[in-house]
């Protein structure tokens, strides 16, 4: 059997397994939660939306469709990093501390394989948590204004799902790390609301400059995607008129190359990890 | 099949798991690996199937090195290590497939009925292993390790965790796949009685060393414990230990002779029981003592 044909069945083991798994399944209660609210939110104001204080002044700018979409995508932005922490920390580590690294490592498979099927079984399941999410956004959209603009929806939900994959990359390098998966989730946590939120102002302030490569700041290319409104930024914005496409382009290039480095990374120490 | 340890040494910090260890096994037959807890057996186990790498030395297998060449050598090689778990929302029949695939087995459905049939858990297949005893996940790790029929079985602990049926029926099982099949099996056991039960080899490890390495001793003694000195009982062919006799028992008619000849000492017996010669063995080469 080739390895591709190996990396396969890993990948679609450990599918199953995430997918039948309570982490997913309370990943899905929590998207229902969320999603519940905010289309509270959007049915009792939305289509008032010049009422809300944040967009006073500027909402003859902005069109029914940005706003709504800077909404939804502005708080999904945050499903990818739970997403990544809960399928993607204890990618290793939990293995080991589990004891299935035991049946699973001396199996006839290459550490490439079995991470790179397993990175893409997480990918898969983050991907159907998000996509769920974005259903709740579309069928909003299309009730409260009777469309949905195709083009930025699927924009945003491509770029979700790109930041998803760079946050994976991310928590699977830092599982590699360590033997028990609470370890790599409070690290992972600790890494991006803190250490990245940290960084980010204290470049702004020291630098007068905007960290845009930080992870969490590439983060906001999925909402300004609708609205270029970014909280996490101490300088104004020149306009709040969606991000230019140039704009765009730089924020995946940075999200990819997170994805990359951070995988090849975790590939390279997990070649190297032992099972004491 | 072809392993051969080269000066094997695997240091964890400042402990010495293994040191020095030199070995080869080319030849079918299960190979018992006796040692108290810390005396590197599962250290060697986890070399073989590419869990730890060596600090210094090697591990070879066919000639192909037991950590770089890991996913070629485990080919061959079926491995039951640490009491493994499995991922609990996979049914056994799922995780015995998924081991199946990788494995590249070929008519998959047949051979996990087959390993299932063998360790008995052909019911269970369909249930999720995470509400699996720790008997039966130990069994689902021997079926997984028996899967496509590999030349080398390494078993560390197999019968851990098992009612006294299932340690009969595995220790069925490893006779039968090193007499009826020519398999080699490496196994590591703290139960002397099971050791000389299925030993061709018996290997002691001792503080990282292999300190016993010789066909396995089936004899059994009589030990006989009297009151006082027991060297009057040396006239019956008996080996003296102060108060303690021990005779040989190559032939169980023996004993009735050994009983009568006690008798005629006039000596008052404490104690009387039957110790394999493993047994002894074991305690001289650890020094006369357990360790921790």
């Amino acid at each position: 059997m080739s390895p591709i044909q190996k990396t396969y069945w890993i990948f679609r083991y450990y599918f199953v397994s995430f997918y039948r798994s309570r982490s997913f399944y309370f990943m899905l209660s929590v998207i229902t939660i969320a999603g519940a609210m905010l289309t509270y939110l959007t049915m009792k104001y939305f289509l008032h939306y010049s009422g809300i204080s944040i967009f006073q002044g500027i909402s003859s700018l902005l069109s029914e469709q940005q706003v709504l979409g800077f909404i939804w995508t502005y708080v999904g932005s945050y499903i990818p990093v739970f997403a990544a922490v809960f399928f993607g920390s204890s990618a290793i580590s939990g293995e080991i501390e589990s004891r299935s690294a035991y049946s699973v490592f001396p199996l006839p498979v290459s550490r490439t394989s079995l991470m790179i099927g397993k990175y893409f079984a997480s990918l898969l399941a983050g991907f159907l948590i998000v996509i769920y999410y974005y259903a709740f956004f579309a069928v909003n959209s299309l009730i409260v204004l009777g469309t949905l603009d195709t083009g930025t929806f699927t924009l945003s939900l491509a770029l979700s799902l790109a930041f998803l994959s760079s946050l994976l990359s991310l928590t699977y390098l830092v599982s590699t790390l360590f033997n028990r998966a609470t370890y790599s989730y409070i690290t992972v946590f600790i890494i991006y609301f803190l250490i990245f939120t940290a960084l980010n102002y204290v470049i702004q302030l020291l630098y007068n400059y905007f960290p845009f490569y930080l992870l969490n700041n590439t983060s906001t290319v999925i909402s300004r995607v609708y609205l270029n409104f970014n909280p996490s930024s101490l300088f104004l914005s020149q306009n709040i008129l969606p991000l230019s496409m140039d704009e765009a382009i730089l924020y995946t290039g940075v999200i990819f190359a997170y994805t990359f480095i951070c995988f090849i990374a975790a590939l390279f120490i997990f070649q190297e990890k032992e099972v004491k | 099949m072809e392993l051969i340890a080269d000066s094997l040494t695997r240091r964890y910090g400042n402990v010495v798991a293994l040191t020095g260890l030199s070995l080869q096994i080319d030849t079918p037959g299960v190979f018992v690996i006796l040692g108290p807890n810390g005396a590197g057996k599962t250290t060697f186990m986890k070399i073989i199937t590419g869990l730890v790498k060596p600090s210094k030395g090697s591990l070879k297998i066919n000639g192909l090195d037991s950590w770089h060449d890991h996913s070629k050598v485990s080919e061959g090689i079926g491995a039951l290590i640490e009491q493994p778990e499995f991922h609990p929302y996979m049914t056994g029949r799922e995780i015995l497939e998924f081991h199946s695939r990788v494995k590249g087995i070929s008519g998959i459905g047949t051979e996990v009925e087959r390993v299932a049939g063998i360790t008995e858990i052909s019911g269970y297949l369909d249930r999720k292993s995470g509400g699996y005893s720790r008997g039966m996940k130990q069994r689902l790790a021997l079926a997984s390790a028996l899967l496509g029929d590999p030349m080398l079985l390494v078993l560390d602990e197999p019968t851990f965790g098992l009612d006294p049926l299932g340690m009969i029926m595995i220790r069925k099982i490893i006779r039968k796949l090193s007499t009826e099949m020519g398999k080699t099996v490496i196994l590591s056991t703290h139960l002397i009685f099971e050791a000389s039960e299925l030993a061709d080899r018996v290997l002691i490890f001792s503080k990282g060393r292999l300190v016993y390495d010789n066909p396995s001793d089936h004899t059994r003694k009589l030990e006989v414990e009297v009151a006082g000195d027991a060297s009057p009982l040396a006239k019956i062919d008996a080996t003296i230990q102060g108060n303690t006799a021990y005779f040989q028992l190559d032939d169980p008619a023996r004993i009735n002779g050994i009983l009568s000849g006690i008798l005629k000492t006039g000596l008052a017996v404490t104690s009387i029981r039957e110790i394999d010669g493993l047994e002894e063995i074991y305690v001289k080469v650890q020094g006369g003592k357990q360790e921790e």
